[in-house]
């Protein structure tokens, strides 16, 4: 029997007056590789932050491994990659990749694998710039150390916001990829993201959500679905180019 | 020389006041610069003003070991309402940091005009008093360092944390950013009786600004910083005395030194 990751029941949030999101009801099951995809401004980050306990809705319910927001404490068990990772580190910070890497040791009780670490730098090309300064990386490169640092912690549950913003499409593939080794593995993926060409080829989820949440399943049935959701023309064009 | 160390045997408790909160600011200045805030200490010293000339004005209605905890609640409540401001109104955390700062001063200023507070005691806070600096002053400024150390270890993963992170799973910054602000204002008023309201916000930014420049570890960022703030009020009395200027206005001109060295190494690098 499958465990449930994530259960959201019957959430809504509003930005001051402003209706964010209505009404969603949503599962994450243990094994799911889970691609929220949606029209710019339908409260997919949103989703993810009330997930994360970083927004509280007005209404609704969110749990963790079964258990409330509240009275969840295994908070080491997720990984997690913010939107736009690389604007958020100022050029002065004195931290190497190296010590960046190590941070979420210091808050997590997570046990620190040095080969899983040697392992990941290599696959995502920052071997060679861990001794460099934060603020001395591209935007594509501090993208793949944030990446790097939620998959250090070894989780249970990823959870990436749009994750391959600033990566050429060289390391989008190897990014992919090895998120899809790890999913094998028994990884739990939540992934916020446009890059609709994703959903055939790694992903075995699919919720759409412009406010409230238009579906949720599996890839097949969603490319039926796509037909119909005229709010995001682009499904249209993948159901014909990929599907 | 029997000139220069009769002189400092007179401002002793200053010169080890001095010392001591310039370690103890090395540990919060760089959270400060990097968070883009460096003007917040500067804002502090405007609402910490105002406290002074309350406090002046209720000074013989209540005890005066009770005039330092008024004080300190006084300007951690005023400065609050920059975030009540950022909050309500959805201004930026420096037009939010200005507006109050200001108010807090244009009020300051109408009621030391109106209770003829205009005498010494408020020069002294305004440009800082090297020879007022007793040693109550200075256990003052040890305890502010044992609590900065306590509460840096604490903390400081959280503190660093923000620098990379808006937010992370199960992580509250709130505590952590609630005794950051008690700390900065805490340094803020044991440094006022030494720099003065004007100039105090200097011990904050100019060693920290010039050892970014260098560095990419925090632990060589706070040792250095720490090293030159001492050089800096070291360097700062030793000119103060031999050329007989204001304490604080020779520090700014020692330190200045600093970001000369990181312009000109910035020019070679």
């Amino acid at each position: 029997m499958s465990q449930t990751i994530i259960e959201v029941r019957n959430l809504s949030f509003s930005y001051e007056k402003h209706l964010i999101l209505e009404s969603i009801n949503l599962k994450v099951e243990k094994g799911d590789f889970l691609a929220l995809i949606g029209p710019n401004g339908g409260g997919k980050t949103t989703l993810i932050k009330c997930v994360l306990g970083f927004l509280k809705p007005f209404r609704g319910e969110i749990f963790l491994w079964g258990k409330t927001i509240k009275s969840f404490k295994d908070w080491y068990k997720i990984g997690y990659v913010p939107q736009r990772a690389g604007d958020l580190v100022d050029h002065l910070t004195p931290l190497s990749v190296k010590d960046f890497l190590l941070l979420p040791f210091k808050w997590y009780k997570n046990t620190f694998n040095p080969m899983l670490m040697d392992e990941l730098v290599e696959k995502f090309g920052i071997k060679n710039i861990l001794h460099k300064k934060l603020g001395e990386l591209s935007y594509g490169q501090l993208q793949r150390a944030y990446i790097v640092r939620a998959l250090i912690l070894n989780p249970e549950l990823l959870i990436l916001d749009e994750p391959s913003v600033g990566l050429d499409f060289f390391t989008q593939e190897i990014f992919y990829e090895t998120l899809g080794e790890i999913h094998k593995k028994g990884l739990t993926i939540v992934l916020v993201t446009h890059e609709t060409w994703l959903l055939t080829k790694w992903v075995n989820k699919v919720a759409c959500i412009n406010q409230k949440l238009y579906f949720h399943g599996d890839h097949e049935s969603f490319c039926e679905v796509a037909k119909k959701l005229e709010f995001f023309p682009e499904y249209h064009k993948i159901e014909h180019t990929h599907w | 020389m029997d000139f220069i160390w009769n002189s400092i045997n007179l401002i002793k408790w200053g010169v080890l006041s001095g010392i001591i909160l310039g370690i103890s600011i090395s540990f919060t200045s760089p959270f400060l610069i990097l968070k883009r805030n460096a003007l917040f200490p500067h804002a502090l010293t405007h609402i910490y003003f105002l406290a002074i000339i309350l406090t002046s004005i209720i000074s013989d209605k209540i005890p005066s070991f009770l005039s330092f905890p008024f004080i300190s609640v006084f300007t951690l409540f005023f400065a609050s309402l920059i975030w009540v401001l950022k909050k309500q109104t959805k201004f930026y955390e420096d037009t939010s940091t200005s507006i109050v700062a200001h108010l807090a001063l244009g009020l300051a200023l109408i009621i030391a005009a109106k209770t003829y507070q205009y005498d010494a005691k408020i020069l002294s806070y305004l440009f800082g008093s090297l020879i007022g600096i007793s040693s109550k002053e200075f256990y003052e400024s040890f305890i502010v360092l044992i609590l900065t150390l306590f509460l840096f270890f604490k903390y400081y993963p959280l503190w660093i944390a923000q620098l990379t992170d808006k937010g992370l799973p199960g992580i509250d910054f709130k505590f952590a950013n609630f005794f950051f602000l008690i700390l900065i204002t805490l340094q803020i008023i044991v440094g006022v009786k030494l720099m003065g309201i004007l100039l105090v916000s200097v011990l904050f930014v100019f060693s920290t600004s010039s050892v970014l420049k260098f560095t990419k570890n925090f632990k060589f960022l706070i040792l250095f910083t720490a090293l030159l703030n001492i050089l800096g009020i070291i360097g700062g009395i030793l000119i103060s005395i031999l050329w007989d200027i204001p304490f604080s206005g020779a520090v700014v001109i020692f330190m200045s030194l600093y970001i000369l060295i990181s312009f000109v190494w910035s020019f070679l690098k």
